[in-house]
């Protein structure tokens, strides 16, 4: 129900020392799910809480709907309680004085509604997180799921135009966390509410958002739906944070990656510093050696439940040996110690330049046959976010 | 890329104006800056004012000093460090105060030593018991047991009721029953509680099995405890020590009660002659000394718990308790805990209340007893003719202790929580420091030095504010600016521990300053609120430096009630009021453990 726009916007605690946020910019647009992914420390709540108005800015603007909420240079501000915006915190934070239906209704009262309004609400919000029977129990009497459901009814409640989420899940076991981010998809497309939502889990930003914006170290990397940002990371830093296990990276010029690139189909002149990065699941193995290919060796094969990873060497004179790292789902044929030929689909490898910066490949003629030949195992996770998002 | 680099677009004008804004919106900033200025008149300026009027000359002195009041003199540092008169004002209550300071502290850091380690890591018998037994003092006020000890030892020296020793025949030397010994004595007594909460906590703190491994390389018992157990505990120790000794130094009520007959002046006491004789000269410099050493102490303090901390191995989570078997030395140890009890707490309390009901001292025939001293009528004195509990006097001064100490105590838990609040969230990290710091600052002023500060600035009128001297109102306000550690310490730590989330949760739910105050702070922190105002309460009930300069016969209250009545002779009276003031502070003390679950040492250490 609400668009949110940042304006370059930054954020410094501390005079001095390189800024928690640094102008970031991008257009949150209404009913989006918008994940904001990162490594720890790299300043997702705080621009969380800077759209929240718990922190303000050092410098930029926030627009939700059209209205000024914080502008440094025109000297606008609007107080967190003003704001009407959602924000359910990393830790929860319910009220420990206060029983879940105390929690609860709290906000309503400071709205002005009267108490049958205020009964009726909290009672549907109840029925619908599914925490009936623990109305009067206190924060401390409940599990940490049921926390974080409170603490979710408490802030849809208000019917916020704005979710925030500061990594809500990060603190439930594994089986809880896949039943309550079913329950978030649920919500945000029954209520068409904009979410923005903190992880430092890719998975978890996969599966569920519409645009993913990922950050590091303050700054914006990229930001763009969760198939743009796999498939087309716009940096080094993109490519190897996203995706499990990371991408191999390797450098570009050297021989077998020049041979993969031709294999491919690419062009193999690169500048100097050029980095080859090849997604593990792209990479494929067969016993049959073609002009193309680069002789790998079978260092160890992992099994993890149904997927396997195999750690190979490519067989090569110079002094440091080149390790990749291959992931497949169908049961390997090899054994530690085997001789194989490789080869990688051509989706499957990104070009960065010395800066780090994304570069397009080159094609060589005859590429076009390679590219429809793509007889790839897809990513597991774009798998499950075709079934949750669709 | 920096801040710097990238915001440069933006003029100062602009920063400034976006602050205001945002300033506007929360009230934080304003209410620290409010206290900061509160207590800039509460502590600061009683304290620079005493020092000022150290090289001033005042009213009543321009013969001797031959200059106008309000001058510059030198006259009275001259007086009491370079006169003929020195070594009798100054130099012999110095002297006395630091035998007196550093005997105590050393003969409580021993005792109170080993009887912490006896608790804590030992398996001595009934060691939960005699935890509670041995703190007991601590609770009540020192002179208590001064009292105790002139009801049991005073000699014919001065008039009045003699002791019950004299009484039973025994002919005791001046030594024992006045002066020096007993005062020594007593203030041992008083402290020990106080080494074993804190060296107890950081005994409790060092993993046992740093010993052990000791222990395991072959190394004896007495040698691991010299050389792993002393040096890890040092720290501590040292601590402890200096709280001691800062604290002895101004202690007032002792040696006022065991000093007297025999004229033997510590720094506090000689203070307190020089106010009573309108030497306010003389009494700033006494002031000022005593406030000096009590700050270098501390400050030394401070510094050495920040070197401590570099070689923190101590409090490593996993901490384990294991305690050592005491062997033969099982009796030995558990008697030597018990004489401790005794002398401490059954002893001087037994001798107290007994002698509350006895006519004459130490005759125990069923005839010599009575109940007249508590609820009698008519009694066959000049003054006070009826038993404390059916006097007016009793009940007014005990109505004005609760009232005004109460009153203080509970501003000064609002202003320690605000003081919490303000520190943890002040967008301004200097309001921040600053209100810690001075916050803290009456505790490194001993509180006979802090009263003489507070009268020297509030006994004149000073613009809107008129003299408050023999008011209530100089009381409340010293009171509260006395309690001002304890509060703030509980309120800072209450607010650590509650963490910004809560508020802020509340702030998005659209709640408004003053509403989260209410509905989310105060609710929250209603424990901690309680123990802010609890402390100072006890501290202030039991108090006596404060009272005997600040209040007059009209704000009279139990403490000064009952040293009037040891000056009149009154022994039973006095000690029936004291027994009052130390069951008052008794059940304090019991109420704040019932509502935290922690206890007194918790409070002292953080
Ligand atoms: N109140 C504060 N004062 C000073 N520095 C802060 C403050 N809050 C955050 N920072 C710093 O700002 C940076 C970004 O912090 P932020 O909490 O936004 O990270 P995050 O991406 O949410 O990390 P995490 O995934 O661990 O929650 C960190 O370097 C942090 O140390
Ligand atoms: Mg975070």
């Amino acid at each position: 129900m609400s668009n949110i726009t940042l304006n370059n916007i930054s954020k410094c605690y501390t005079q001095g020392h390189p800024p928690a946020v640094d102008q970031v910019s991008m257009e949150i647009q209404d009913g989006a799910f918008m994940c904001v992914l990162g490594p720890s420390g790299c300043g997702k709540s705080t621009i969380l809480r800077m759209i929240a108005g718990l922190e303000h800015l050092s410098d930029g603007e926030i627009v939700a709907d059209g209205r000024v909420l914080d502008n440094v240079a025109k000297g606008l501000f609007i107080p967190a309680e003003k704001r009407q915006i959602g924000l359910v915190f990393q830790s929860y934070a319910l009220w420990p004085h206060m029983t879940v239906a105390r929690n609860i209704e709290f906000g309503l009262r400071l709205k002005g509604l009267p108490a049958k309004e205020r009964k009726k609400l909290v009672a549907e919000m109840i029925v619908m997180l599914k925490i009936e029977g623990l109305e009067d129990r206190y924060p401390a009497q409940l599990s940490g799921g049921q926390q974080q459901r409170v603490a979710l009814a408490r802030t849809l409640a208000m019917n916020p135009g704005i979710l925030l989420l500061d990594e809500p899940l990060s603190n439930l076991d594994a089986s809880l966390r896949l039943s309550m981010r079913a329950e978030l998809t649920r919500l945000h497309q029954e209520f068409g509410t904009t979410i923005v939502f903190v992880t430092h889990d890719q998975w978890e930003a996969m599966t569920l958002a519409t645009q993913i914006a990922v950050m590091n170290k303050g700054t914006l990397q990229q930001i763009g739906t969760p198939d743009d940002i796999y498939e087309r990371p716009a940096n080094r830093f993109v490519a190897e944070f996203i995706g499990n296990p990371p991408i191999n990276m390797i450098s570009a010029e050297t021989k077998p990656a020049q041979q993969l690139m031709h294999q491919a189909g690419f062009s193999m002149s690169v500048s100097e510093g050029t980095q080859l990065g090849l997604r593990p699941e792209g990479l494929q193995l067969s016993r049959e050696a073609s002009s193309s290919s680069v002789p790998v060796t079978i260092n160890d094969i992992l099994p993890t439940g149904g997927a396997w990873i195999i750690e190979l060497t490519v067989d090569q004179d110079e002094t440091s040996p080149l390790n990749l790292v291959h992931t497949t789902q169908t049961p390997p044929l090899w054994q530690r110690g085997d001789q194989a030929n490789l080869k990688v689909a051509s989706h499957a490898m990104h070009l960065f330049n010395a800066d780090g910066k994304r570069q397009p490949f080159a094609l060589t003629p005859k590429a076009a046959t390679y590219r429809t030949s793509a007889d790839v195992v897809s990513p597991d996770f774009s798998q499950s976010k075709i079934e949750d998002i669709s | 890329m920096t801040e710097i680099s990238h915001t440069n677009h933006l003029s100062p004008l602009q920063k400034w104006r976006h602050r205001l804004v945002i300033a506007k919106c929360d009230p934080t900033l304003l209410i620290g800056l409010g206290l900061l200025f509160i207590f800039a008149w509460l502590i600061a300026a009683p304290i620079i004012n005493v020092l000022f009027e150290v090289f001033t000359v005042q009213t009543g002195d321009e013969m001797r000093t031959g200059a106008d009041a309000g001058q510059v003199t030198g006259y009275y540092l001259e007086r009491v460090f370079a006169s003929r008169m020195s070594s009798i004002i100054f130099w012999k209550p110095l002297w006395n105060t630091l035998l007196v300071s550093i005997t105590s502290m050393l003969l409580s850091m021993v005792i109170g030593s080993i009887l912490a380690w006896l608790l804590v890591r030992t398996n001595l018998m009934g060691r939960r018991w005699l935890s509670t037994a041995l703190i007991i003092p601590f609770m009540l006020p020192a002179w208590t047991f001064a009292l105790a000890w002139t009801t049991l030892f005073k000699n014919a020296t001065i008039g009045g009721q003699p002791g019950w020793a004299e009484a039973m025949g025994y002919q005791l030397p001046d030594w024992v029953s006045y002066g020096a010994f007993p005062t020594i004595l007593i203030m041992t007594l008083n402290y020990i509680p106080f080494v074993i909460l804190l060296v107890g906590n950081a005994l409790r703190r060092l993993d046992s099995q740093l010993e052990e491994a000791g222990q395991m390389l072959g190394a004896s018992r007495g040698r691991v405890a010299l050389s792993i157990v002393f040096p890890l505990m040092r720290p501590a120790l040292m601590s402890s020590a200096l709280l001691i000794f800062a604290d002895a130094i101004g202690e007032f009520s002792v040696p006022y009660v065991l000093g007297l007959p025999v004229q033997f002046e510590t720094l506090a006491t000689s203070l307190y002659r020089a106010i009573g004789t309108q030497q306010n000269g003389v009494a700033a410099v006494f002031a000022g000394v005593i406030l000096v050493v009590g700050i270098a102490t501390l400050a030394l303090d401070t510094w050495m718990m920040r070197e401590a901390r570099r070689f923190a191995i101590i409090g490593s989570k996993g901490a384990m308790e294991r305690r050592q078997s005491l062997g033969w030395l099982q009796w030995p140890a558990t008697i030597l805990a018990l004489v401790m009890v005794f002398i401490g707490v059954v002893a001087p309390l037994g001798a107290l209340a007994l002698s509350t009901v006895m006519h004459l001292p130490g005759r125990f025939e069923l005839s010599n007893f009575t109940l007249d001293y508590w609820i009698g009528t008519n009694l066959d004195t000049v003054a006070l003719r009826n038993g404390i509990l059916l006097s007016s006097e009793f009940w007014n001064a005990a109505w004005s202790s609760i009232s005004i100490v109460g009153s203080a105590s509970i501003c000064a838990g609002i202003l320690g929580l605000l003081t919490g609040y303000i520190v943890l969230r002040s967008p301004l990290k200097f309001v921040s420091v600053s209100l810690r710091q001075i916050t803290f600052f009456p505790y490194l002023v001993p509180g006979i030095a802090f009263a003489a500060a507070f009268l020297t600035l509030f006994a004149v009128p000073h613009g809107p504010i008129p003299a408050l001297y023999g008011t209530p109102m100089i009381l409340f306000l010293a009171l509260i600016a006395d309690q001002m550690p304890f509060a703030s310490r509980a309120g800072i730590s209450a607010m650590t521990q509650l963490g910004s989330d809560v508020e802020d949760s509340a702030r998005v739910a659209g709640a408004g300053w003053l509403r989260r105050m209410f509905s989310i702070i105060l609710p929250i922190q209603r424990n901690a609120l309680v123990t802010a105002v609890l402390m100072p309460f006890i501290s202030g009930i039991k108090g006596v430096s404060l009272f005997i300069i600040l209040a007059v016969p009209a704000t009279d209250v139990l403490t000064t009630f009952s040293i009037r009545l040891i000056d009149f002779n009154y022994t039973q009276a006095a000690n029936a009021v004291v027994l009052m003031i130390a069951l008052i502070a008794l059940f304090g003390t019991i109420l704040i453990n019932r509502l935290t679950g922690t206890g007194l040492a918790q409070g002292l250490e953080s």
